[in-house]
């Protein structure tokens, strides 16, 4: 594997083993946010795996109801029930709340035998969503691709996204016969003939993968994790010794690829096991305060963030601002300061690593202007101008940002974090691609 | 990180060049700030929303102007260059998109071009406000000393040995880098770097290394000057490629520099094969050690150095190439600013150099397409 250019070492934390989920999890009462309108009304009995949305499109998956029990409230997340010109599709919010005290954090259904695409491929729809971090654009799309485009490379990216927290890790290092088993049927499906593990250098890691990979025809890559290379984009980049070059936020299998995340894989290979899948995701809780100790902890996607520890139950309001959602560099807190509606829910889109800051949230010093250090140019993992992408972001000309291709930005926030004026980059960068993309006035080359 | 740098080069000063160089930045700096702030309200006034520098920037840029300039008879330069610092620290500097840089453009304006000027237009001829004190404390009054108490014979003994006569507070001894411009093609006939050694007329190695040598009072240990530009490395302030470019680029561009011999052209480094790898090493040693290099190199080049990688090569290469062709060329001390001065001015365009592969790769493929 190649290393990439820029980037920063930082120290790898501790891992965190992470026991099975258990039997049977307290029930709570679960908040969904659909993109369909649901096929359940308010006050509508279902049972758990039951159809809440069905996409039309293939690479959508449905969503489940994860619990049995009755729907409360089913309504438009804005408030209004027609289409806009300006919202491109509708939001909804559903809420579940259980019978029982308790729930099965799986749901019954054996996996489709042979490795037909097309009928794992349905049945995974059927089964609800799966998270949307593989390959930056989730399974179902890569999979969905995969019927239409060759693919001759499978990756599992077990490269930790932020290596003082190491949650892929510590997935690898609890769940080493299914990894490969999972990884396995997703290159047996798509015909890959390279099928390759990435995992980072820790303690007794490698000794755990090595035997099952090799039962499983994995290969086994072990590598320091130079962040940010577990980005999609700079994985295939150092995984194809820099001949496949992936855009940021579009799907591997234009360049043949596919990428896994470890809790997939995960998922799959528990299912080949248990004849049952998973529906409850674990959670790694990262306490910067703690040394890089992190918790794990599973939980049905739709509960409220405060069941997953009691410090989080406990912490004083607002939590959404105390609460970031994956990778420290560049994550999303689960609110906006400002914003009056928090989001402390774990939707299914989110990442399982959730950093708690504690009580007192950091704040950013003031930015003074730019003094030309060139830091931010030396640790961009593209080989961007950060400095000079900011004078053109102010001047709001996407017509300027062209040339500089802001859309090769991977987002891993370095720049910001080495930059001595505090000078807002990342957050500015973030900020002008949200801005144009909708509108369409920027169209990314 | 910088007071420490500033600080030292402080205590340098102080040490072999008393009170009189302490003040002599004092007023640089001073002067400075105060025309900083002054010119400040009045653009404020004109443009307010127009973005300045911060006060500790340009006290540091000042003071290193300060360490700069040698301890000089008449306090006008000094005064002047602090003032004209102040205006220029509002057009270049790193804020700037210019980023030229405040030091070399101060020191060309004000020392270099009345200089060339004086000379064009009253050949011979010496200005009183550029003539400068080449005195050094002795060993015995370092510190308290006054650099203006020396007696006017020359001194070729080593600076160790002018303990002995202790009726002065200074001695008196030749400027080394005005030294070696005035030589610097003498230096290259038979046995006449050896002669110039033995006789003290050529200061020793050590000596240029510690810094008891007349010259600019901050930057006169080359030796405390490569420490200081280590310590810059590490902290990632500056990059080893803009030095270590620098000096190749001045080693290589001296070794080809015109000199004539019995109505002849050669090259210096055609002369140094004749004469034999000894003196060869003795004055190449000599005239990248005893130049303004390691200052401007080491010191001063990484405020206004370009951001690429190729860029700071690029930018080293100037800064070694131009410093030795106008040491060369024009034949005054104070030309060796002009090197940064234009290789600062070229660092916005070296930025571009920063070329991204896969920025590369997606116009290859729009072009495909």
């Amino acid at each position: 594997m190649r290393r990439i250019r820029g980037g920063m070492d930082f120290p790898a934390g501790r891992l965190t083993t992470i026991s099975p989920p258990p039997p049977q999890l307290p029930a709570q009462p679960i908040v969904l946010r659909v993109d369909e309108r649901p096929e359940v009304h308010a006050g509508q009995a279902i049972r758990q795996g039951q159809l809440l949305t069905q996409p039309v499109h293939m690479h959508l998956g449905c969503q489940i109801s994860p619990v049995s029990g009755t729907v409360q409230r089913m309504e438009p997340i804005d408030g209004t029930d027609q289409p806009s010109a300006t919202r491109r599709r509708r939001r909804f919010e559903i809420q579940i709340d259980p019978h029982g005290s308790s729930c099965e954090p799986f749901i019954s259904f054996s996996p489709p035998r042979g490795r037909k695409l097309e009928n794992w491929l349905a049945a995974m729809r059927q089964l609800g969503a799966w998270a949307g971090h593989d390959g930056g654009v989730g399974l179902l799309p890569q999979l969905a691709a995969t019927v239409h485009h060759k693919v001759d490379t499978v990756i599992l990216n077990g490269l930790d996204r932020f290596p003082p927290f190491p949650d892929a890790s510590s997935l690898l290092a609890s769940f080493p016969d299914e990894v490969a088993a999972g990884t396995r049927v997703i290159a047996d499906l798509v015909g890959a003939r390279q099928v390759m593990l990435v995992a980072a250098r820790a303690a007794r890691l490698s000794g755990r993968l090595r035997p099952t990979c090799r039962i499983h025809s994995v290969r086994l890559h072990i590598v320091n994790n130079h962040y940010p290379t577990a980005d999609p984009t700079l994985l295939v980049w150092a995984c194809t010794s820099g001949r496949r070059r992936l855009q940021p936020r579009t799907n591997p299998v234009s360049r043949g690829v596919v990428i896994l995340d470890p809790w997939t894989a995960i998922r799959i290979g528990r299912w080949l096991t248990m004849e049952a899948l998973d529906l409850a995701r674990p959670y790694l809780l990262a306490w910067p305060e703690r040394h890089a100790a992190m918790s794990a902890c599973w939980a049905l996607p739709g509960a409220s963030l405060t069941v997953l520890h009691k410090r989080l139950a406990a912490a004083p309001p607002p939590l959404g601002e105390r609460v970031v959602f994956g990778n420290l560099m560049s994550g999303q807190s689960a609110q906006e300061p400002g914003e009056t509606a928090p989001r402390p829910l774990l939707a299914p889109e989110d990442e399982m690593l959730i950093t708690y800051l504690g009580s007192h949230v950091p704040s950013r010093p003031p930015a003074e202007p730019c003094i030309a250090c060139g830091w931010c140019a030396h640790v961009c993992p593209t080989a961007l101008r950060p400095a000079r992408l900011l004078e053109l972001c102010a001047s709001e000309d996407a017509r300027l940002l062209a040339p500089y291709q802001l859309d090769w930005c991977v987002d891993c926030g370095l720049c910001s974090h080495v930059c001595p004026s505090a000078l807002p980059l990342a957050q500015t960068f973030r900020q002008t691609m949200a801005h144009f993309a909708p509108t369409g006035q920027y169209v990314p080359r | 990180m910088w007071l420490l740098v500033c600080a030292s080069l402080l205590l340098m000063a102080l040490i072999f060049f008393g009170w009189r160089a302490m003040a002599s930045i004092a007023i640089v700096v001073a002067m400075s700030l105060l025309t900083y702030l002054l010119s400040g309200l009045v653009i404020h006034m004109i443009q307010p929303q127009r973005k300045s520098d911060s006060l500790m920037h340009v006290a540091t840029m000042s003071l290193l102007l300060g360490l700069c300039l040698p301890v000089m008879r008449q306090p006008s330069l000094v005064v002047l260059a602090g003032a004209l610092m102040g205006f220029v620290m509002h057009l270049t500097g790193r804020v700037h998109r210019l980023r030229i840089h405040p030091v070399a453009m101060t020191m060309v304006l004000v020392w270099l071009l009345p200089v060339m000027l004086v000379r064009s237009m009253r050949p011979g001829e010496s200005f009183p406000m550029f003539d400068t004190v080449n005195t050094v404390l002795r060993p015995d009054h370092l510190v308290r000393g006054d650099l203006f108490k020396f007696s006017d014979e020359i001194s070729r003994l080593p600076w160790s040995a002018a303990m002995r006569d202790s009726e002065w507070d200074a001695v008196r001894r030749m400027e080394p880098y005005a030294l070696l411009i005035d030589g610097q093609t003498r230096m290259l006939q038979p046995t006449m770097l050896v002669n110039m050694l033995a006789s003290g007329e050529l200061p020793r190695v050590e000596e240029l290394l510690l810094g008891v040598t007349p010259g600019a009072v901050g930057a006169s240990s080359r030796g405390l000057l490569i420490l200081l530009g280590l310590y810059l490395m590490y902290r990632r302030v500056s990059w080893w490629p803009v030095g270590l470019s620098a000096f190749m680029a001045a080693f290589v561009t001296l070794l080809v520099m015109p000199v004539f011999e019995h109505s002849q052209q050669t090259i210096v480094g055609m002369r140094l094969a004749h004469l034999g790898p000894a003196v060869a090493v003795t004055y190449i040693g000599y005239m990248l050690l005893g130049s303004p290099l390691a200052l401007i190199a080491l010191i001063l080049a990484p405020t206004t150095a370009p951001m690429s990688a190729w860029g700071r090569v690029i930018y080293g290469i100037l800064i070694g190439m131009l410093l030795i062709l106008a040491q060369w060329f024009l034949r005054t001390p104070q030309a060796a600013y002009v090197s940064l001065l234009i290789a600062s001015a070229m660092s916005r365009p070296l930025d571009a150099l920063q070329s991204s592969a896969f920025v590369r790769y997606a116009d290859r493929k729009m072009d495909d397409e």
